[in-house]
């Protein structure tokens, strides 16, 4: 079953986004480990013996905890770790990127959210630091010695909209603490086909290193943990685009939010007078169209934007006690998720629901589409209306066609009503995309091989410490944080950083109780603090 | 942020009993300690019996008074606080994001203030007129809004690294 997370996800994509060794087929998968020291004996095999390993003469490394991914989830995971008391030498990260945020800046970036711009979470929100305090926004506030900011971070969100951090902050409190932690020697740069239990307790972990494509030097870690933290790579556009694609082999005119797509700026800027058409209402379209109206008025591009709302809002809705704010065709919400996910009211009740259907519909309730309510982009929809350049399109996207004089025409349907068409020259989609877990590699493995389970929303099935269910092998585990354990029973936004730092804590929690590392009480978290304010090594 | 209800009155309670018990400490004898009699409560007459079990006054030191009726004031700031906390998280219901803006805690310092000057008058910690020309007011006004902005400010801060529980889990801490 695929997560079609169109309308849950402020969501990632796409192939070349994951870095160049990230997405993978399968079929080739096969025919690289065969030629790369695996014998066909031991890709066959689910559950590998020292001998055999030793057997196929390919180099074994000891590390007792292993992330795969090396993107912010390895990062929560990994910075919890350390300040938990775990030794650098003691754990192994593999990904593509040698910073945490590599893959993340990556789909900032094409979704138009370069250094400057700001992110969609708010000041204790902050990577580098699992405390969160003091956050980006007193920092800010210091920096620029700007009592404005430090009077928002009283005033959010009542009197002003939330405080939130540039991307740039982000990355300059990871790559602190990364060095802090000791990141770059604990990382190795490359790709994880497969994660095989040992005969005996724990896991090989296959690395096929990044500096050698050829896959003849395939590396493997033994390890007792084995964390994945693989993040959105499976990710891949809607059908209808895919559609497109695959018939005019054309990916210029119509792309996702989340490749890179500053081609249509430039094309703009130069021919003047086009048209875009930006498909649905997440905070990514709003992000797209302040670009457009950006260039507009800088290079005088005289865009004509079409926006098209599968729902259109009105105002608010639903009963008094479960009533989303709207208006003007959106859904208003400051983060991904309702804030009482993040902790509150909400979290307890979903800890609460007995069974995962249960919880899937709850998610499905508070993950609905809903952008921030900045005064910029709502100042910039009604100057668009006003003057003529921007449209507001109502119903579903069915179908892109390209047209003989070079424009796409998009059908747009609308229940009860016949379809309309719009021929634009640009089509941005920012509607989401699907993520199928079986379509990533380590994973479809994983339920192949490694007896792990899925949910009720098509996720891998975990339990309250995020230990991915069934696959225990004697006293090692396998655990797994970020968008493929969606729908787990303890934190609902699983694609945040505060999500993901909390998954981080419930993990450590557990590997405390196998004593793998120190419980984090009141004294060494406030120890572990001072640390951090210190710069010291944790 | 985004409380629990058990977090709302977990964190009010164990605010009062840390940053609030340790400032009233150190602030009560530089408060403007109100004339004699107007301190209310059990045994407040400033005597002491001698020897021969003969009451003999002596000089008038405010400052144990004074520090009666400020930690009676801070417990009952507490306990009341009980109450005001199921009425925010009743209030809470009405907002879709279900958060507690820090904006609303540190302004809720005037209705709770309004509401504690009258219950310290009714359970006999202060005596004296309820107006505000009564001569306890400065001193109550003033331990109450600096115990109130010193919570508040620990609460949007500190409190994080004290318990990362608390920051991950609606403000609870057990
Ligand atoms: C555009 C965008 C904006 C966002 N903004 C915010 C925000 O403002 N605030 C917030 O809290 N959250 C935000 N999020 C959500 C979330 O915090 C990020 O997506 C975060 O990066 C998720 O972390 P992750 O580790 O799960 O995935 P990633 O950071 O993408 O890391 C996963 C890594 O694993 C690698 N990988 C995958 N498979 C393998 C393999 N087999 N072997 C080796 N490596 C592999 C991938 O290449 C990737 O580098 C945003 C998400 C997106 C897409």
């Amino acid at each position: 079953m695929g997560l079609n997370v169109a309308t849950t996800v402020e969501s990632g994509l796409v192939a070349d986004a994951g870095g160049p060794h990230a997405h993978r087929h399968r079929a080739l998968e096969d025919q690289a480990l065969e030629g790369g020291g695996i014998s066909a004996e031991m890709a066959g095999a689910c559950v590998w013996s020292d001998e055999m390993v030793a057997a196929s003469g390919i180099s074994v490394r000891n590390v007792p905890f292993v992330t795969v991914g090396g993107g912010v989830a390895s990062y929560a995971m990994v910075d919890a770790l350390r300040i938990s008391g775990v030794p650098a030498s003691m754990i192994a990260v593999v990904g593509p990127f040698p910073s945490g945020y590599g893959t993340l800046k990556l789909l900032l970036e094409a979704s138009q959210i370069d250094r400057d711009q700001r992110l969609r979470s708010g000041s204790s929100d902050r990577m580098g630091s699992i405390w969160g305090w003091p956050g980006y926004g007193l920092k800010e506030a210091f920096a620029r010695r700007s009592p404005a900011t430090l009077a928002r971070l009283v005033a959010e969100p009542v009197l002003c909209d939330y405080f939130t951090p540039k991307a740039s902050a982000l990355y300059e409190d990871m790559d602190a603490e990364a060095r802090r932690i000791s990141w770059q020697s604990m990382f190795t740069c490359g790709r994880v086909p497969l994660v095989r239990r040992r005969d005996g307790g724990g896991y090989f972990i296959v690395i096929v290193p990044a500096e050698d494509e050829s896959l003849a030097n395939v590396q493997v870690i033994q390890a007792r943990y084995v964390h994945l933290g693989i993040g959105f790579v499976a990710a891949h556009v809607l059908d209808d685009m895919m559609e497109y694609r695959s018939s005019t082999g054309d990916s210029r005119r119509v792309v996702n939010v989340y490749e890179p797509h500053e081609h249509i700026y430039e094309e703009l800027a130069r021919n003047p007078g086009k048209t875009v058409l930006v498909r649905g209402s997440a905070s990514s379209s709003l992000q797209v169209i302040e670009r457009l109206v950006r260039d507009r008025d800088a290079h005088d591009t005289g865009v004509e934007i079409y926006h098209l709302f599968r729902n259109y809002v009105e105002g608010p809705k639903g009963p008094p006690m479960f009533r989303t704010p709207g208006k003007d065709g959106f859904s208003y919400q400051a983060f991904t998720f309702t804030k009482a996910c993040y902790g509150g009211q909400l979290q307890r009740k979903f800890r609460s629901l007995g069974s995962d259907d249960e919880r899937a519909e709850l998610l499905a309730a508070v993950g609905s589409t809903a952008v921030p309510k900045r005064k910029l982009w709502r100042k910039q929809s009604a100057r668009g209306k006003r003057e003529g350049w921007y449209k507001v399109v109502v119903g579903s996207a069915s179908g892109l066609e390209l047209q003989d004089n070079g424009r796409v025409r998009a059908t747009v349907s609308q229940e009860g009503k016949p379809a309309t068409s719009l021929e634009v020259d640009y089509v941005i989609d920012a509607t989401g995309v699907e993520v199928n877990l079986r379509d990533h590699e380590v994973i479809a493995d994983l339920l192949d091989c490694c007896g792990a389970e899925t949910n009720a929303v098509g996720q891998l099935a975990v339990n309250d410490a995020f230990e991915v269910s069934g696959t225990r092998n004697g006293n090692g585990k396998i655990f797994a944080s970020g968008v493929s354990t969606l729908g787990n029973p303890y934190v609902i936004p699983m694609y945040s950083f505060w999500g993901l730092q909390y998954a981080a804590l419930l993990t450590c929690k557990d590997l405390s109780r196998d004593g793998f590392c120190q419980p984090l009480g009141i004294r060494r978290s406030v120890r572990g603090w001072w640390h951090r304010i210190r710069n010291s090594a944790p | 942020m985004t409380f629990s209800l058990r977090g709302r009155i977990q964190t009010r309670l164990f605010l009062a009993a840390t940053v609030g018990v340790i400032w009233t400490a150190i602030i009560t004898p530089f408060l403007p300690s109100p004339p004699m009699g107007s301190i209310g409560g059990v045994g407040m007459v400033p005597m002491q019996m001698s020897k021969f079990m003969v009451p003999i006054a002596v000089p008038y030191n405010p400052i144990p008074f004074d520090y009666r009726m400020t930690f009676e004031t801070l417990g009952l700031m507490a306990l009341v606080g009980i109450a005001w906390e199921l009425l925010y998280h009743l209030l809470q219901q009405f907002r879709w994001d279900k958060d507690w803006p820090p904006l609303f805690t540190l302004v809720a310092l005037v209705p709770e203030g309004i509401v504690l000057w009258y219950v310290i008058h009714l359970t006999h910690v202060e005596n004296g007129t309820w107006a505000l020309t009564s001569s306890g007011f400065p001193m109550f006004a003033i331990h109450l809004a600096t115990t109130w902005v010193l919570m508040w400010l620990f609460m949007v801060g500190p409190m994080k690294v004290v318990s990362l529980k608390w920051r991950f889990e609606g403000g609870e801490l057990v």
